[in-house]
């Protein structure tokens, strides 16, 4: 049958008078790598076990496959989680853990060993297969947790910021290895995520949400590139965000900078990514502003300046750090500038 | 190298070395407690069961015929009294398991209250307990009346107190909330992630419980186990209360010994007889609690 392989319907969980999770209609394709990001707190946690079958919601409907699973307890649905904090079982070694799925369907000893070295294999853990959970590290956990969920090949695998509790070098590491390991098993994996870089690495849709409501989904380069709104630019990567007014298609930044901008008069943001401003008083750009630097933020391969309009409003522009002894003094008067597509406009709510 | 020697003399001692001998001081006053008060007497009652008591005097000496008594004369009220307390503790462990889990996993905020409500009944007392059961079970008590109200019995029962199911009853009574700490203290330690998993992964909430929870608590339930069988052993008040006068229990008799029939001596073989067969039995359930609760 075509249609979604995950469709949520107007999915809402309220507490009492809080609602974690607004009225939710999504759609998950199979095959995707799905990814929900937004701010802690926003209700992904609770979105997800809605999903897995842990928190019964308030309204609205979930259906895999085009089947109704709302009433549905945890043991009957095709899905498969990865809790935040893993859960695995402290008294199980390795191997027992990722065999307990199996084990509770009868699968025949020959089957349930192959299947189990299989998983060993895919996720890196042979040599620590006989291992107690106690007895093995951050990654080495995370790992025997992706593998004990997906053992069971579950037709929508749920990943609660499954690599929030792992340093970032072994946190990268496992980008890859999940995008691999997606890659070579195939299947629907749904993550939740704080995240952005890591929704950016891994997924091929997003679902951006903020206080317990969706407010834009779709590919993360188009999130990136047009953002809903001041949120999710800022929170999608870096984001410069500008208010201002917009009188008769003419919004002014600063005294002499205008943008032409038709629509209705009212107030606006103006945002601009970091990397996108120039710098310096030759930059040949459509916009310019004066500005007054600040400070400089050495980031690596590239480095951040904040500026300071006469407004008052703050700056950064993103420049190579090569450049970075090239630069004026602190404290010195700059022109900045950006081409005239490069600003997005957003009505103020 | 006297330079040598006097920054040797004056550096503070190793850190190690401090915290052994803080580590002593500290443990000193409860180790004199423990020695004094626990295996001194012991020790003396042990030397004891093998002296013999004459007409009016106790005779210094090394005889068995104190523990060849306890078996020719008491085997009886010894094998009933772990019957009875087999039976209590076995009843008690479970039903402490059931109220821990639901107040750990199940309940909520309300759980917290009903475990106040069951340990706070620990301030009562134990004759309290004793009494309120009399209340209850005796002839003119609430249970009887209550029956006779509804029209389902026409004489109170007899039946209902001295007897051993009313040493059970209010021994369990006695005992629960001893056994729900233990357990409810180590059910805090498995996460509820992990039942959620299990359960994820196909797991029936029965299923989750045996295998995810009862593997990770077995030494708590054999504290729990233990601990209600020893009272539930020891105990001479209950049964003299609330039992049956012509089966009394192993402390009955124990206590006869030491204050009645001033038999020192064979009052300590017979509570060493009784210890070192609770002991026994509870190696016993321990290797069964461990075998079948084994993580699979
Ligand atoms: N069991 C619960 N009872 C009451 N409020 C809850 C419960 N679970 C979550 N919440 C609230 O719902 C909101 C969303 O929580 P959660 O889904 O865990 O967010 P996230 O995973 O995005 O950090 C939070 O404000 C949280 O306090
Ligand atoms: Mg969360």
């Amino acid at each position: 049958m075509v249609g979604p392989l995950l469709e949520l319907r107007g999915l809402a969980k309220r507490y009492g008078a809080h609602t974690a999770v607004h009225p939710t209609s999504l759609a998950i394709e199979k095959n995707d790598f799905f990814a929900i990001l937004g701010p802690s707190g926003c209700g992904k946690t609770t979105l997800l076990r809605m999903i897995g079958g842990f928190v019964p919601p308030s309204e609205g409907r979930i259906l895999v496959a085009g089947a109704d699973v709302t009433r549905l307890p945890p043991e009957r649905r095709p899905t498969g989680m990865v809790f935040q904090n893993y859960g695995l079982f402290p008294h199980m070694t390795a191997r027992q853990n990722i065999a307990y799925g199996l084990r509770l369907r009868r699968t025949a000893r020959r089957d349930l060993d192959r299947a189990v070295d299989e998983m060993l294999a895919l996720v890196h853990l042979e040599a620590f297969a006989d291992r107690l959970v106690p007895q093995l590290s951050g990654g080495q956990r995370q790992r025997v947790a992706l593998a004990r969920a997906l053992i069971l090949k579950p037709q929508v695998l749920l990943l609660d910021e499954p690599l929030a509790a792992l340093d970032l070098k072994l946190r990268k590491a496992m980008h890859r290895e999940l995008r691999q390991i997606h890659q070579a098993i195939g299947g629907t994996f749904i993550l939740v995520s704080h995240d952005q870089t890591e929704v950016m690495t891994l997924a091929n849709r997003v679902a951006v949400m903020n206080g317990g409501k969706v407010v834009q989904q779709g590919a993360p380069r188009d999130i990136y590139t047009r953002p809903a709104d001041a949120f999710v630019s800022a929170f999608v990567g870096e984001a410069n965000i500008l208010p201002a007014n917009r009188l008769r298609g003419v919004i002014e930044l600063a005294p002499g900078t205008v943008l032409a901008d038709p629509g209705p008069d009212q107030p606006v943001n103006v945002v601009i990514r970091p990397e996108q401003i120039q710098f310096g008083p030759g930059a040949e750009t459509a916009i310019r502003l004066q500005a007054r630097m600040v400070d400089a933020i050495f980031l690596g391969p590239f480095s951040h300046l904040r500026c300071e309009l006469a407004t008052g409003a703050s700056l950064l522009v993103q420049i190579d750090s090569n450049d970075l002894n090239r630069m004026p003094a602190l404290g010195s008067n700059v022109t900045l500038g950006w081409q005239a597509g490069n600003h997005l406009v957003l009505d103020q709510a | 190298m006297p330079e040598n020697l006097a920054t040797k003399l004056t550096a503070t001692p190793s850190p190690d070395g401090r915290s052994r001998i803080a580590t002593i001081v500290l443990l000193l006053p409860a180790f004199l407690v423990f020695l004094g008060l626990f295996v001194a007497p012991l020790s003396f009652f042990f030397v004891q069961s093998f002296w013999k008591a004459s007409i009016f005097s106790i005779v210094p000496g090394f005889y068995l015929d104190n523990y060849i008594e306890v078996f020719t004369q008491y085997s009886g009220p010894l094998l009933r009294t772990l019957d009875i307390a087999f039976l209590v503790a076995t009843v008690t462990t479970i039903l402490g398991f059931l109220f821990a889990y639901a107040v750990r996993f199940s309940l909520g905020s309300l759980g917290n209250v009903l475990l106040l409500t069951a340990l706070t009944t620990l301030f009562g007392g134990y004759l309290v307990k004793i009494y309120a059961w009399l209340t209850i079970l005796g002839v003119d008590g609430i249970l009887n009346s209550a029956l006779i109200r509804l029209g389902l019995i026409r004489q109170p029962l007899q039946i209902l107190l001295y007897n051993t199911g009313a040493v059970v009853v209010t021994l369990t009574h006695y005992l629960l909330p001893l056994a729900i700490l233990p357990i409810y203290g180590a059910l805090r330690e498995v996460d509820e992630t992990e039942l959620a998993a299990a359960r994820d992964m196909g797991a029936s909430g029965g299923r989750a419980m045996r295998d995810i929870v009862l593997p990770q608590i077995r030494p708590a339930l054999l504290a729990s186990f233990g601990l209600c069988f020893l009272l539930a052993a020891g105990d001479y008040v209950t049964p003299a209360l609330v039992g049956s006068p012509g089966r009394a229990m192993f402390g009955n008799f124990i206590q006869e010994q030491f204050s009645l029939r001033m038999n020192t001596p064979e009052g300590a073989a017979m509570s060493f007889t009784l210890i070192a067969a609770s002991l026994a039995l509870l190696c016993v359930v321990g290797f069964v609690i461990n075998r079948v609760f084994r993580a699979r």
